[in-house]
């Protein structure tokens, strides 16, 4: 095996370890673009090759995976570090984000259900892990960092050139407190609701945390769900006890919050469970730390009495398969089957002896709104332990075909319908 | 062994006991005898001499050696952040492609004592053997590599 380093290891570590200094530059050019000033920034962004030996090789792995009959997957774009997606409400930009410092549109210009465009958005700013990305019906995108939010009106309108109207609806610092700051569990997600409320994803950063932690985590929804207006007022903590959200989508039917949890390492391959929550009101608590999973108390918390409100999970996923992001499908394209249900990503263990996980998983909703069925529904990166892509989150098109992102592989893949 | 469902080579009976008797009390002062021999043998010996030097450490050595083959298998474990490449996949991991082998031994032990914490593998190396930790270090620092510096 020959690889290259491109960089001198000093310089790659300056410049991953050191997002202050990265954030100087963009400081100046976030009130510039608020002001719909230009920022000096190059007028052409580079954009990512979508043919190549990569792309080649990525089209073998998919001829790999399985799906239901009728079903088929292709690559869609190739996209780095992909994590977390929104498709524009016009349909014409999937934005991308990524757990490193970019944000990336990926644009269908000729309707060939291929993306032929892949290039950085709003390359004047300097983002720090910019995973959380989703849109208001409007056309606001909403971009969450790890400890900002911004948004872009009419940013599929926008997005063409360097500089894009951008404004902070959280400002650097004030999401979390700043000493509260990790490398881990700092991936957010976000929704707007129907309430028109943003909504945001908080991990804690410890595997399970010292009890002395709770009550500042408690107060800022760390290891909850907090919401806020769009323009950032009004902060509560919508939902707590949560140890690592990394996926949320609303019922479009009856308006629940449904969220994924990722749950405690170091009790051994086979629990605690992994979840699918739902939450149909404010205020509710999921139980963690003194439960790590499912119904599994935590060997740190086994002493303790829980909280007698606890609400357990709709769904217990195999431990440790790390689900991660997930959508209502309500599309027209699919069976109706899968019509109202959840489509989510297991992104696949990171320690367990044995792997599992890195599919796409469906689960159905009974009559009453709770979860019915969960099976497999695309597998196969999984190749005996080795990973061959890691499926990060699921979005729908319009046309009702699903996009699933893969943070490995760096790319998105499309999965669709002909009953063939 | 700790690993499970996994292939493990088992060990012979000489270098079972040797781990036994090494198990929770390795010094600093007390890595692999040759560790300069040691990291030759992967990379640069001719076969005969590296198979003769290999007998030797055999006979002598007082810790486990490590099989690159049972590393890359036992590794599945580490790949997400190392890379089954041993190139970092999350920016916070280290790459180990072609680290020198005591040092990834040495730093693995550190962590299994509780000299090093780290969330991440503070957790993981407890279900890691002796043995698991030597496969490990062999097989991450067998990997070639090549650099090229800035211009």
């Amino acid at each position: 095996m020959r690889l290259a380093f491109l960089g001198a290891a000093s310089a790659f570590v300056l410049t991953l370890a050191s997002p202050a200094l990265a954030q100087q530059p963009s400081a100046g050019n976030l009130e510039k673009l608020g002001n719909f000033q230009q920022t000096g920034t190059p007028i052409e962004i580079p954009t990512i090759p979508q043919t190549g030996p990569k792309a080649d090789a990525l089209k073998k792995t998919l001829a790999k995976i399985k799906l239901p009959r009728g079903f088929h997957i292709g690559l869609y774009a190739l996209v780095p570090d992909a994590r977390h997606m929104a498709v524009g409400p016009q349909g014409i930009v999937t934005f991308v984000g990524t757990r490193k410092n970019k944000v990336w549109a990926v644009t269908d210009r000729a309707k060939l259900r291929v993306a032929e465009e892949v290039k950085e958005f709003a390359p004047s700013i300097a983002f720090t892990i910019p995973n959380g990305v989703c849109f208001s019906k409007d056309g606001f995108l909403f971009v969450v960092e790890q400890n900002r939010v911004l948004t872009f009106p009419a940013a599929e309108f926008f997005y063409e050139g360097p500089d894009v109207a951008a404004f902070q609806v959280v400002k650097q610092g004030e999401l979390i407190p700043p000493e509260d700051e990790s490398y881990n569990h700092t991936a957010r997600t976000c929704r707007i609701g129907a309430d028109d409320k943003l909504y945001i994803t908080l991990g804690q950063p410890f595997n399970v945390p010292a009890p002395e932690k709770l009550d500042g985590f408690k107060k800022w929804g760390i290891g909850g769900i907090i919401r806020m207006t769009r323009e950032g007022k009004d902060r509560e903590v919508f939902a707590w006890g949560i140890r690592n959200s990394v996926g949320m989508d609303f019922n479009p039917k009856d308006k629940t919050l449904w969220f994924t949890d990722n749950q405690v390492d170091g009790m051994g391959d086979d629990i605690p469970p992994g979840e699918l929550n739902r939450a149909n009101k404010p205020g509710m608590n999921f139980g963690f730390p003194y439960y790590g999973g499912g119904k599994t108390r935590t060997t740190e918390y086994k002493d303790q009495t829980p909280p007698a409100d606890v609400t357990f999970p709709q769904v217990e996923m195999v431990a440790h398969a790390a689900d991660l992001g997930m959508t209502f499908y309500t599309g027209k394209m699919f069976p109706a089957k899968y019509r109202g249900g959840i489509f989510s990503a297991q992104h696949g263990s990171w320690n367990r002896t044995v792997p599992i996980g890195a599919r796409v998983m469906f689960t159905s909703l009974k009559e009453d709104g709770t979860a019915d069925k969960t099976e497999p529904f695309a597998e196969g990166w999984n190749d005996n332990g080795e990973y061959l892509g890691r499926p990060v989150d699921v979005a729908q098109l319009p046309d009702g075909s699903i996009l699933v992102s893969d943070d490995f592989a760096g790319a998105l893949y499309r999965i669709w319908y002909d009953g063939k | 062994m700790t690993i499970t469902g996994l292939p493990l080579p088992v060990p012979p009976p000489e270098r079972g006991r040797d781990r036994e008797g090494v198990i929770g009390h390795r010094s600093q002062d007390d890595p692999h005898p040759n560790p300069s021999l040691f990291k030759g043998r992967e990379r640069t010996c001719a076969p005969g001499v590296a198979a003769a030097i290999s007998l030797i450490l055999f006979a002598t050595s007082t810790l486990a050696a490590g099989n690159v083959a049972a590393g890359r298998q036992k590794a599945l474990a580490c790949q997400t952040c190392h890379g089954l490449d041993g190139l970092s996949k999350l920016p916070e991991a280290p790459n180990l492609a072609g680290q020198p082998e005591p040092f990834l031994i040495n730093s693995l032990n550190d962590f299994r004592k509780g000299v090093r914490k780290n969330d991440m593998m503070s957790l993981v190396v407890q279900q890691l053997s002796d043995q698991d930790v030597a496969d490990l270090a062999a097989f991450y620092a067998a990997i070639e590599v090549s650099l090229k510096a800035p211009k």
